[in-house]
């Protein structure tokens, strides 16, 4: 088991002051079977004339912010702490089963199951299943061979054919831009994978979340210096929701921490809304730290 | 005078007249009254068409840049229903309109009718107007679609059908309203004469059913009409419903939410809002959860109603059975919902996503109409025999590239009424758009909004491409034209229709 503490800042600096601001957040950290979460709390600086969470039709938590405050810098903060256990995926006798073999015991679950597959199975704002897409994932599939080789050869396919570049894309960037561009973040790489795992006729999620990293070594970690996170997550019936991580070329595993996850990046963008004020440049900072956390010690806040 | 109904004959089923040229039962008054009139019923179009003039009635196509403003075409030749079929048809509305608004609630909540394998949880999800943002919420009564407008059609045997269903922002109700002002005008003799239903309630319970979702009950409940403005096409009917029904006309800059409360800026502050009646499409607004470059809507809306604090209606998402797949399984949410079979039965549709359906419309493109299934106003409609070959084999394409997007339908051909073509009475295609209020006491408009395709042969009705409207008259079949005499005699009171909307059974 891991236990984190996740501290996610972001930061708008306004050229001019902003007379109101109303958006939405989707930075607190959902429950899983793989995932308790023992704390979650979100601020906002200003002081918000109104902010209340619900949950969202996927399950996430969505909170509505309401800053009146004349103000030119927003700053909004999630901090939790989470517990994560997850599974050795390839131990799972379900994902030896052959691709086709996964695609048809979708059929056979639950109606409410079958009913959240569904969900996800279809083309999204963000993930058209159009040729392009098609037929990168044709080159994986191969109908009678585990369905794990099909997910694993596709997270490497997708790893090795597009370079980490944070130069080539944006937020708005589409699956077109990935391969026109030949690069892309790890919003593109899920965008990408869970495209090819649709259009294998398997349920697939944009899972947002956090990744622990290493600093090089000999150099102490910097506060704030990680990054939020995006990969894919393929529903295998009898392994339930398989999490892979294209951008790295692996399957998830305790040093994953999952804030939400949707049909894409439009179902869970961290932070959105709209701001009232007489133009002017917004700054963006973004600050993240995943720092892991012996179970039982007090941590100093 | 009556030459110039001699000659008249339909190719189709004719509202007015069967196939002998003879008056169908109950509208033997009416049709007495037109032919009695002769060559004078063209004086009478021209006053209409002068009263539409000076009422200053207009609407707006976005394909003519310049001149936004265009008058609105009304053929004065009234459309027929007799109130006994009235009442079926209401009925059968009422009973759609019941189903659709427990689907929605549904599938925003339990989704019992996916899980019950009533309709696929994949036609669910591809619906262009399914907005996972409104999951969750509960509306009061669980109405979702307080106003809409169903299209009807009559096939060539004469059954009335439902073409389709708008439980967005569907607009015509005030040309519905302002054609039975002008024909009151230049018909006011057959007014006196004639038993037609008044149809002017349609307002009154339009501002009883909104105050009603007010959710306060301490205060008298303020009621907006939230337009997307000026440039609208249907700018004309938000201003007069407006007035009609003592609400205040806002735009999106007008509203400002403040701690989760809807509020409109007035010259003595701000006024908090209950109630808003809004005809600005979903995606607008809340540019905090929708189009964040939308300025239509106000931020903090979307929130503000889910927390109970504002009601809108139409709710957002409400539109999420327009999309024509969807609309194929109503017959199927009227039987699962409230365990009847359904008055009003649908137009045949077939779904090209289905293997089945997709080879038999490929096969019969020329003898069918095919239909984007998340478009309105006609756009994208392919009609069959119509088409050339080069549009078929573009639709083809378009049908094996996205079956999901594609439903096709069998060329219907409407039935036709009477309609004044440069002075000559000739048979046009008709439609009709009556609107129902639903709350727990539901309502249906007394009679529609009649469109009328005005080009010989056309059957595209829709006034953004180019057609014509005509008041819809419901006639009581039991006064006799050889009564009418005896029935008015100067001096006799006349019998007051009360306004509760309640047809007469």
């Amino acid at each position: 088991m891991s236990r984190f503490a996740v501290t996610h800042t972001t930061t708008y600096r306004y050229q001019s002051t902003v007379s109101s601001s109303y958006g939405q957040a989707c930075l607190l950290p959902r429950s899983s079977p793989e995932q308790s979460v023992i704390s979650a709390a979100l601020t906002v600086q200003p002081q918000p004339a109104h902010m209340t969470t619900r949950v969202d039709a996927f399950g996430n938590l969505v909170s509505y912010i309401e800053v009146r405050e004349p103000h030119q810098l927003l700053e909004v903060t999630a901090t939790s702490e989470v517990d994560i256990v997850r599974p050795q995926i390839q131990f799972l006798p379900a994902v030896q089963e052959s691709l086709a073999e996964a695609r048809r015991k979708l059929v056979e679950l639950e109606a409410v199951e079958r009913v959240e597959a569904a969900r996800f199975l279809t083309a999204s704002s963000r993930v058209p299943l159009d040729d392009q897409v098609r037929n990168y994932a044709l080159a994986s599939i191969v109908e009678d061979r585990p369905v794990f080789d099909f997910i694993r050869n596709l997270t490497e396919r997708i790893n090795s054919d597009f370079t980490f570049d944070s130069s080539a894309t944006t937020v708005t960037s589409t699956i077109a831009d990935l391969f026109e561009r030949g690069g892309g973040v790890c919003q593109d790489f899920a965008h990408l994978a869970v495209g090819c795992l649709r259009s294998a006729g398997l349920p697939a999620r944009y899972v947002s979340g956090y990744l622990e990293t290493f600093p090089p070594a000999g150099q102490p970690k910097l506060i704030g210096a990680d990054v939020s996170h995006a990969w894919a997550a393929v529903l295998i019936p009898g392994a339930g929701w398989v999490n892979c991580d294209p951008t790295n070329n692996q399957f998830a595993d305790d040093r994953y921490v999952t804030t939400a996850w949707g049909r894409d990046y439009d179902d869970v963008t961290p932070v959105k809304g709209v701001i009232y004020s007489n133009g002017g440049m917004t700054q963006l900072s973004v600050s993240v730290d995943v720092h892991r956390i012996v179970p039982d010690q007090q941590q100093p806040q | 005078m009556k030459s110039d109904w001699t000659g008249y004959s339909s190719i189709t089923f004719d509202e007015l007249v069967d196939g002998d040229g003879k008056p169908r039962t109950g509208n033997e008054a009416v049709f007495q009254r037109l032919a009695d009139l002769g060559p004078a019923l063209v004086e009478r179009q021209r006053a209409a068409e002068a009263e539409i003039r000076s009422m200053g009635i207009t609407f707006t196509l976005y394909t003519e840049g310049s001149s936004i403003d265009r008058a609105w075409p009304i053929d004065v030749i009234p459309r027929i229903i007799t109130a006994s079929e009235w009442n079926t048809i209401s009925g059968g509305l009422i009973q759609r309109l019941k189903a659709l608004n427990m689907f929605i609630e549904d599938v925003y909540n339990e989704q019992n009718v996916v899980n019950d394998g009533i309709l696929p949880a994949q036609w669910l999800e591809d619906s262009a107007n399914f907005r996972t943002e409104c999951c969750g919420v509960h509306p009061a009564g669980g109405v979702w679609a307080h106003i809409s407008g169903s299209d009807l059609v009559r096939d060539a045997t004469g059954q009335m059908m439902v073409l389709e269903d708008n439980l967005r922002v569907p607009s015509g109700v005030s040309y519905m309203l302002e054609n039975r002002q002008i024909s009151k005008r230049v018909f006011a003799d057959l007014f006196r004469d004639l038993d037609i239903h008044p149809l002017d309630n349609y307002t009154e319970e339009l501002g009883k059913m909104l105050s009603k979702l007010s959710p306060r009950d301490d205060v008298e409940p303020v009621i907006a009409l939230l337009t997307p403005g000026i440039f609208n096409s249907a700018y004309y009917e938000h201003g007069m419903l407006a007035t009609q029904i003592g609400a205040h006309l806002v735009e999106g800059s007008d509203l400002q939410v403040v701690d989760n409360i809807v509020y409109m800026k007035t010259v003595r502050g701000l006024v908090r809002v209950d109630v808003i009646y809004r005809r600005v499409d979903d995606l607008f607004l809340d540019p905090a959860v929708f189009r964040s470059d939308s300025t239509l809507g106000a931020a903090g809306l979307m929130a503000a109603w889910r927390a109970g604090n504002v009601a809108l209606a139409n709710a957002p998402g409400a539109g999420v059975a327009d999309d024509k797949v969807l609309y194929s399984y109503v017959p199927d949410f009227i039987r699962y919902y409230l365990n009847e079979e359904p008055t009003l039965p649908n137009v045949p549709t077939w779904r090209c996503m289905e293997p089945d359906h997709r080879q038999h419309v490929l096969a019969n493109l020329d003898s069918l109409v095919c239909k984007p299934a998340n478009e309105s106003g006609g756009k994208g409609v392919t009609i069959g025999n119509r088409a050339t070959e080069e549009e078929l084999d573009h639709l083809r394409t378009e049908i094996e590239t996205d079956p999901r997007n594609w439903i096709a339908q069998p060329i219907l051909s409407l039935s036709t009424s009477p309609t004044l073509c440069d002075g000559i009475i000739a048979p046009r295609h008709i439609d009709l758009r009556p609107f129902v209020l639903s709350s727990d006491e539901p309502f249906v408009s007394v009679g529609g909004l009649t469109r009328v395709a005005l080009r010989e042969g056309s059957l595209i009705v829709n006034s953004s491409q180019g057609g014509g409207s005509k008041d819809t008259w419901i006639v009581d079949e039991s006064v006799r034209p050889d009564r009418l005499l005896e029935h008015r005699q100067p001096g006799q009171q006349q019998v007051q229709r009360s306004g509760n909307g309640q047809n007469p059974s």
